[in-house]
């Protein structure tokens, strides 16, 4: 495995043998079989009385389609919140003493914030 | 009989911690394995009701009251205490410092002594007890720098020194804002009992908002007034409420491997049981309590550091149970309490996984681990049971308990806060359900299982996660026992086909979400990294601005030269007048206003030992 496998921290050693987790097979059984649960589930509001507190809560698959709006909606904005919060990892240390190493870490390659 | 009301539950706790030092590693273990158990008996055989005052001056205080709303806390800090101990019972081998287990026990008695306090007084020596314990839970670690055994000698001394000053730094930081805590409760109480003669813990509402009952009041003047909003800001802060937050996400992941799981269980929901008994009702909560579940989950997303992952999870978990004390109605505040009892056992256990693989590896940066499921099986599948108890899958403890306070926002016709209550739960079951786990245990193996040798956890953490998560599968299935000792007795239950569906629909859509995202490369990857919060305003703000005052000072002087000299005898004659007995500050004071000026006196003190 080469240093580059993964894009932003480099691998720290070599990983062990790849487990059941990691299977190919997994990977593309997992997402079929998640897909047709969730549709399962939706269409299963068409087989009970649902008697939710507000009428929108009895739209066909309402708790389903918020829940993926709201967690697309959750990580896009996340993701963009780091170029707003994010800082280089020793970001405090170099204020909290002002010797040379510290100053040296602050500038540490690794670092993908700005200062 | 007699003697078991002689004093409070706590106390034993207190008290045998002190022994902790002095006895041998196995009769230790045993000591300290024996202590929450006799503590708990102590408590269950309390009878309702139970009370003991002492007078104080003009003053009753009561310094043990006994009903249900302690009664449930009460409980479940117990819980915590023994799962903790059991979690560090490894602690010891050749490792002579018990400054840990010591201050731990007795933080775990502040925070159930608090719970049982009947007046301001009793709840605020409590109150600081818990902040001045919980300190050494992080201080611990200047002692023992290290999370993997062996990790210390692959340090240089310098480095060393680094981590100790961080730590020494942190710990500080985190006390001062404790005590802070502490002395608006005090000054709080003063006015309180200014205003209505007494110093009773009741619930208070607040001036000026719909809450508010005058008829409480002998006086009702600024003092009295403000007293409802001094205790409501030290409880406030203990709470994490937004903008007042920044010490959670700042302190918890710098304990040790088994401190933080300490750490995680008393001091905030202390502060909810707190308001529960003080603030029910004021609806000044709801929002508050919303605004707690919904931004720490975008903070959680981009964080490193799983076990900061955690602490703001455990923010935006708080929010759900002030939201519930906000609404104030019985089925809420039984949520409330429900939600923190169920919390507390599955957030401890998420917090000891994640320990698991820090004594392990050494870190829990998210950038560095990855793969240990192989390594770490059964350690694994306890955290995957706390991650869907937390992300309240059917069947699970979070389930049964956070559906109450939803329930009861929507029988309140909150419709924004239920909406954003479900944003929020699709958010825990991003950060808590799945990025602990999959960055942990799944995800690119970044190698270090292999660089450390690493080994499944030790037995005796493994058989606190086992119980923890035993008990997380029980109360989901059989939530009766947990109900039965809520405060109030409203007949509920959580398994009806629209909740069991529309929960499932929105875990698995939202974990359809992240598969989504993952795949079109989206999610955002952990990154090694800083992410500035409110603490920034402490840590580096206010810092600066002091260096640009002094600065700015020492120039003016420099520019004066001798004028400065003569300012400065002219100020202090001045001072003189002003505080000797004819002057402003020199008559006396009625002790309300003399108790905020040492508050704010202190409060100046601690500020500039900070800086």
């Amino acid at each position: 495995m080469s240093h580059d496998d993964h894009p932003y921290t480099g691998r720290l050693g070599p990983p062990d043998p790849p487990g059941w987790a990691e299977s190919a097979r997994l990977a593309k059984v997992l997402p079929v079989v998640l897909a047709g649960t969730c549709i399962l589930l939706i269409l299963a509001d068409l087989l009970y009385h649902k008697h939710g507190h507000y009428d929108f809560e009895e739209w066909l698959g309402f708790h389903g389609f918020y829940g993926f709006a709201s967690f697309v909606f959750l990580v896009l904005v996340a993701t963009q919140m780091r170029k707003l919060v994010m800082r280089g990892p020793h970001y405090y240390d170099a204020s909290d003493a002002s010797d040379a190493s510290d100053a040296s870490d602050a500038s540490d390659a690794s670092d993908p914030g700005g200062h | 009989m007699d003697l078991l009301q002689a004093f409070p539950p706590g106390l034993i706790l207190v008290v045998g911690a002190l022994l902790v030092p002095l006895l041998s590693l196995q009769l230790r273990r045993a000591w300290m394995l024996l202590l929450p158990l006799l503590s708990l008996l102590h408590m269950w055989l309390l009878p309702e009701s139970a009370s003991l005052t002492w007078q104080l001056g003009g003053a009753t205080l009561e310094w043990m009251r006994v009903d249900g709303l302690s009664r449930i806390f009460g409980t479940v800090f117990h819980l915590a205490a023994l799962l903790s101990v059991v979690y560090a019972l490894h602690l010891g081998r050749g490792f002579k410092h018990t400054i840990e287990q010591t201050a731990a026990l007795m933080y775990a008695g502040c925070a159930i002594g608090a719970a049982f306090s009947g007046d301001l007084l009793s709840l605020f020596v409590w109150w600081e007890g818990t902040a001045l314990t919980s300190v050494f839970l992080i201080w611990c670690r200047l002692v023992q720098p290290w999370h993997r055994p062996g990790e210390a000698e692959e340090r240089t001394a310098a480095e060393t020194e680094k981590l100790r000053r961080h730590v020494r730094d942190a710990g500080m930081r985190y006390l001062v804002i404790q005590v802070l805590s502490g002395m608006l409760l005090l000054t709080g109480a003063a006015f309180w009992y200014h205003g209505t003669g007494s110093f009773d813990f009741v619930r208070m509402g607040l001036p000026g908002t719909a809450a508010f009952d005058a008829s409480q009041f002998i006086r009702v003047d600024w003092a009295s007034m403000a007293a409802p909003w001094f205790v409501f800001a030290a409880f406030g802060i203990k709470a994490a409420f937004p903008f007042l937050h920044g010490w959670l996400k700042d302190a918890y992941p710098e304990g040790t491997v088994t401190s933080t799981v300490w750490l995680s269980a008393f001091t905030t929901k202390l502060a909810i049981y707190a308001l529960a008994r003080g603030f029910a009702g004021n609806e000044i909560l709801i929002p508050i309590g919303a605004a707690m579940t919904a931004f720490p989950v975008f903070y959680a997303v981009i964080v490193n550091d799983l076990r900061r992952v955690l602490s703001y999870s455990l923010n935006n978990q708080l929010g759900f149970m002030v939201v519930g004390v906000g609404i104030g109605t019985e089925l809420a505040i039984n949520g409330a309490a429900a939600h923190a009892f169920a919390h507390i056992i599955y957030k401890g256990l998420l917090f000891m996984s994640m320990g698991a693989v820090l004594y392990r590896v050494g870190t829990t940066k998210g950038s560095e681990l990855g793969g240990l499921y192989k390594r770490m099986p059964i350690t694994t599948l306890f955290c995957v049971v706390g991650a869907m108890a937390i992300s309240a899958f059917p069947l699970f403890s979070g389930f049964v308990t956070k559906s109450m306070i939803l329930t009861a926002a929507a029988d309140g016709h909150y419709t924004i806060t239920f909406l954003v209550l479900l944003f929020a739960s699709a958010g825990v079951l991003d950060h808590s359900g799945i990025k602990v786990p999959y960055f942990a245990f799944f995800a690119h193996d970044q190698g270090l299982g292999r660089k450390h040798e690493v080994k499944e956890a030790p037995l005796n953490m493994l058989i606190a996660m086992g119980v923890a998560a035993a008990l997380c599968i029980g109360i989901g299935v059989f939530p009766a026992p947990l109900y039965a000792l809520l405060p109030y007795d409203v007949p509920y239950s959580a398994y009806d086909p629209t909740h069991i569906v529309t929960q499932l629909q929105l875990l698995l859509c939202s974990i359809g979400a992240f598969v989504f995202l993952n795949k079109m490369g989206w999610y955002p990857p952990e990154l090694p990294s800083v992410n500035l919060d409110v603490d920034w305003f402490w840590r580096r703000g206010g810092p600066r601005l002091v260096g640009v005052f002094s600065r700015s000072l020492g120039k003016t002087r420099a520019l004066l030269g001798d004028d400065a000299e003569g300012t400065r005898v002219g100020a202090l004659a001045h001072a003189r007048r002003v505080f000797s007995p004819p002057g402003l500050l020199g008559e006396p004071w009625p002790t309300g206003s003399a108790a905020l000026w040492a508050a704010i006196l202190l409060g100046v003190m601690l500020v500039m030992g900070l800086g």
